[in-house]
């Protein structure tokens, strides 16, 4: 379980980002944190495996302070993806890569479970290749499947989606439901409300450095935190919206599910929920 | 934690009067106060220096922390040279006068480096007739020590994150444990330099063609007055400290 408690911290001491943060992330949970540009998510994100120490209140995971605990030691553990994945490579080749950042772990990995790793994602026909080859899309979710790839009891994504084409979308739709199904816990920044809209999970909103908003990813279709704080809805949610201002339709289940693909996987899961 | 000081390698604009002085005028005023350090032996006159320098950029730049900061940076190179004179000559005057020195000399170019933005400094170069090709790639790269150094911060933070350790080992092992944070720098530095060159071109870009500046540096009577004080303060401060030393022996 990640705990923070009342986490204050600024890169200047007059300039705070992150304002007395108080969340509490549960095992085997999904949680997405949106917010708009510059209002702290990536920032909150570093704290959760020590990249950063809070300048007051606490973090802790499994009950190990972050303030204490060294980086390595909660990297193994922890896991979290960056936005620019070109950032973190460094071998001449793709199996390469994934042998040191498990050798980082103690970890052995073997050739075919490397194939077998990639081929999940689509990308073993680049497995003795340069990953600087990779397009921007390839390279991130490259980064995504060596950071999942000993199966880290939390897997923190930073805007995974950006760069990502229909089919890289899917397979990290995918890897995050069967993370799920496992028991596994993931935190998802992003900007990508369609995403977000997938699937039946926790929502955090920030912004200016404060939580404004928790709840559940549907609460996003008809819920005015969308507009207040710089998010925006897809076009069919608007649609959607609109209709249900208007009182053509009365509840989230029915207009779940009339417009796209998306919405009916939406629709499905909400279903479920209720 | 891994903390490089980002804030210092920024250019930030203060509001005051070194900022808006002519870049030239304050080269000028750099170059004679570093200079006149490098050649004078004088102890009183490099500890009043000192304490001039000081003022000068705090009160004139507001620029106190960043001067602070650049003196307590250098501190260990002053010790350096502290030690190492005291070490030949047995003599803490004739050992401070090198270390004092070297801080005035830094302090001197402060003046200029600190207060001056890179698109100023090119320009400056421009009018004192260097080819554009020379004055683009230095303010180029002045611009890029802060993009590649947040590039290298994000670096360090995607390997530690991924369970790479730094300060392991022994120190051959230590300096290997490098090798992740240099490669891939590195290598984005070289493509982010393809991207300002293919940009600079489908900009239009071309060193052979006559270009015309938006902003021109003109030379007003703040700046001539800045630099003649400035000339005259040092011409004073030599004056009286030697006045001063023949009368009290």
């Amino acid at each position: 379980m990640i705990v923070i408690d009342n986490l204050w911290f600024g890169y200047h001491q007059k300039k705070p980002v992150l304002k007395g943060i108080n969340l509490c992330i549960g095992e085997g949970e999904l949680t997405f944190i949106l917010g708009d540009n510059g209002s702290g998510k990536t920032t909150l994100l570093k704290h959760l495996n020590g990249l950063l120490k809070p300048n007051e209140g606490t973090v802790e995971v499994d009950g190990l302070d972050t303030r204490t605990t060294p980086v390595s030691e909660l990297a193994r553990k922890i896991s979290i993806v960056f936005q620019q994945p070109e950032k973190m490579f460094y071998s001449p080749t793709v199996e390469e890569e994934v042998i040191n950042t498990l050798s980082n772990f103690n970890l052995r990995i073997s050739r075919r479970e490397i194939i077998n790793l990639l081929k999940e994602y689509g990308l073993e026909q680049y497995l003795d290749g340069s990953p600087y080859n990779l397009s921007g899309g390839e390279q991130r979710i490259l980064t995504i499947a060596i950071m999942n790839s000993w199966n880290p009891k939390y897997l923190v994504l930073d805007e995974p989606t950006v760069g990502l084409d229909g089919i890289y979308r899917e397979k990290l739709r995918i890897l995050i439901g069967n993370r799920l199904e496992k028991g596994y816990t993931t935190i998802v920044a992003t900007h990508d409300i369609e995403f977000a809209l997938l699937f039946n999970a926790k929502l955090v909103v920030i912004h200016d450095g404060r939580i404004v908003y928790e709840g559940h990813t549907y609460d996003l279709i008809n819920n005015k935190v969308v507009d207040k704080y710089g998010l925006i809805l897809p076009t069919y949610s608007k649609a959607l919206h609109m209709m249900y201002k208007k009182g053509i339709l009365t509840d989230v289940r029915d207009y779940c599910g009339v417009f796209s693909e998306i919405s009916v996987e939406v629709y499905r899961r909400c279903i479920d929920s209720h | 934690m891994y903390r490089l000081p980002l804030d210092a390698l920024r250019f930030e604009v203060k509001n005051s009067i070194l900022y808006k002085i002519d870049p030239r005028a304050k080269l000028t005023v750099s170059t004679i106060y570093a200079l006149y350090t490098a050649l004078t032996n004088n102890i009183y006159i490099h500890l009043i220096l000192l304490g001039y320098l000081f003022i000068h950029l705090t009160v004139l730049g507001k620029i106190f922390r960043k001067t602070l900061r650049n003196i307590v940076i250098l501190l260990p190179l002053v010790i350096i040279v502290f030690l190492a004179n005291y070490i030949v000559t047995f003599s803490i005057t004739s050992s401070l006068i090198p270390a004092i020195k070297l801080v005035n000399i830094v302090l001197s170019l402060n003046i200029f480096f600190l207060t001056t933005s890179p698109d100023d400094f090119s320009m400056t170069l421009e009018k004192l007739g260097f080819p554009i090709t020379i004055t683009l790639a230095l303010s180029l790269s002045i611009r890029y020590i802060y993009v590649l150094s947040k590039t290298l911060q994000e670096i360090i933070d995607a390997q530690l994150s991924r369970g790479h350790k730094l300060d392991t080992g022994s120190l051959v092992q230590r300096i290997k444990n490098y090798i992740p944070i240099v490669v891939p720098l590195l290598i984005i530095s070289v493509r982010k330099s393809i991207l300002v060159a293919e940009t600079l071109e489908s900009r239009g870009f071309n060193e052979k063609i006559k270009r015309t500046p938006m902003i021109t540096l003109t030379f007003t009577y703040i700046d001539s007055t800045y630099l003649l004080s400035s000339i005259l303060s040092l011409i004073l401060i030599h004056w009286i400290t030697n006045y001063m030393v023949t009368f009290l022996a």
